[in-house]
């Protein structure tokens, strides 16, 4: 044999398993308590975070999605209307990953995240005075804490507050 | 074979070297090569890896060239093809830098100007006026993706007059607006 693969199998063999561990480690966590979302779509990601981190369809139940996204031309005071093929996409995408749990509040769906009672809850230790930090500047700017809100992660760990 | 070395050491201790308890536990006899355990004929064995290992290549190669795409049009041809537009309304003298500039920086409705999220100057990054998100440059000697797609120059038209001015903008306007931002030199 001209080459030997012995070594090159046993390193490959180790690399292996290790991205295997490594990757069972990182998905261990994906369940609705750590707010990891690991949905992915590219026109959802490049359309919705042109303007804003692009929110997770988990954020929000299906029937809202379908509202917001048949109301883009007045989408919260600003046009953001899209093609129809990209929008249909879009669409899908969002009411496939949509948050699936029972708290319907209303008849009418809510549209802003902001309002939902998980999304209170979860911030209700946030002072009053961090929400008027001209760093965060609104609610609707997940980033402005969660460190890692753009690839989908929310969990506590990722959290730094201006100060 | 599997995890024969192993047995009788475990991975919880600190001091364990993490590879080695990888390979104690999982791996196979250290001793054999893998085309030993996986029994293969001997002229295969070879051609196996160097095949596995060109298509690793291949594959690599692919995406270094998927990661560099052609630009579907260049500025000068969105700029040719709003002039085409604008020829047809009557009267029309051709774009205008100075007009676009001052388009660009004047307010319209609702106190807003193109420059309120793009800075006065094209060339720099902007931030989004309602949600801070950072923009990139518009100049497109800044940034050279900048109006290099028609549908997409379409639609951030549309959209940003809409919210700017209450109304979609002219040819006209677009085109001085792209012939001013053609002019701003990069930083």
């Amino acid at each position: 044999m001209a080459l030997d693969f012995t070594n090159f199998a046993r390193i490959f063999s180790v690399a292996m398993l290790l991205m295997a561990a490594a990757t069972s480690v990182a998905y261990a966590d994906d369940d609705d308590d750590d707010y990891k979302f690991n949905v992915n779509n590219a026109t959802w990601k490049s359309e919705c975070g042109a303007c804003h981190v692009a929110y997770p369809p988990g954020l929000l139940p299906a029937e809202s999605w379908r509202a917001i996204m048949s109301g883009l031309a007045r989408h919260f005071g600003s046009d953001a209307s899209l093609d129809a093929a990209s929008a249909d996409e879009i669409t899908a995408f969002l009411e496939k990953n949509a948050d699936t749990g029972k708290h319907k509040l209303s008849d009418k769906p809510l549209l802003r995240i902001t309002e939902t009672r998980r999304f209170k809850s979860e911030h209700s230790e946030v002072a009053a005075r961090h929400w008027k930090d001209p760093r965060v500047k609104s609610r609707a700017n997940c980033g402005a804490c969660h460190t890692t809100a753009d690839s989908g992660d929310f969990s506590e760990d990722n959290v730094k507050i201006p100060r | 074979m599997l995890g024969t070395r192993g047995a009788g050491r475990g991975c919880s201790g600190l001091s364990t070297n993490l590879l080695d308890c990888v390979r104690d536990k999982f791996i196979f006899d250290a001793e054999l090569p893998i085309h030993k355990l996986l029994n293969v004929t001997s002229i295969f064995e070879e051609t196996w890896m160097l095949r596995a290992i060109s298509v690793f290549g291949l594959v690599i190669t692919a995406a270094g060239l998927l990661v560099n795409p052609a630009y579907a049009e260049t500025p000068v041809e969105v700029l040719a093809a709003l002039k085409t537009e604008a020829s047809a309304t009557p009267g029309f003298q051709g774009f205008s830098a100075t007009h676009g500039e001052s388009f660009f920086k004047t307010k319209h409705s609702h106190d807003l100007s193109c420059s309120s999220c793009h800075t006065d100057n094209p060339a720099a990054q902007g931030k989004h006026a309602e949600t801070d998100k950072l923009i990139k440059p518009l100049a497109p000697a800044a940034n050279p993706e900048r109006f290099t797609d028609m549908k997409k120059v379409a639609k951030w038209f549309k959209r940003n007059c809409n919210d700017v001015l209450d109304r979609e903008c002219t040819p006209q306007e677009k085109g001085d607006v792209l012939a001013y931002l053609l002019t701003v030199p990069k930083n």
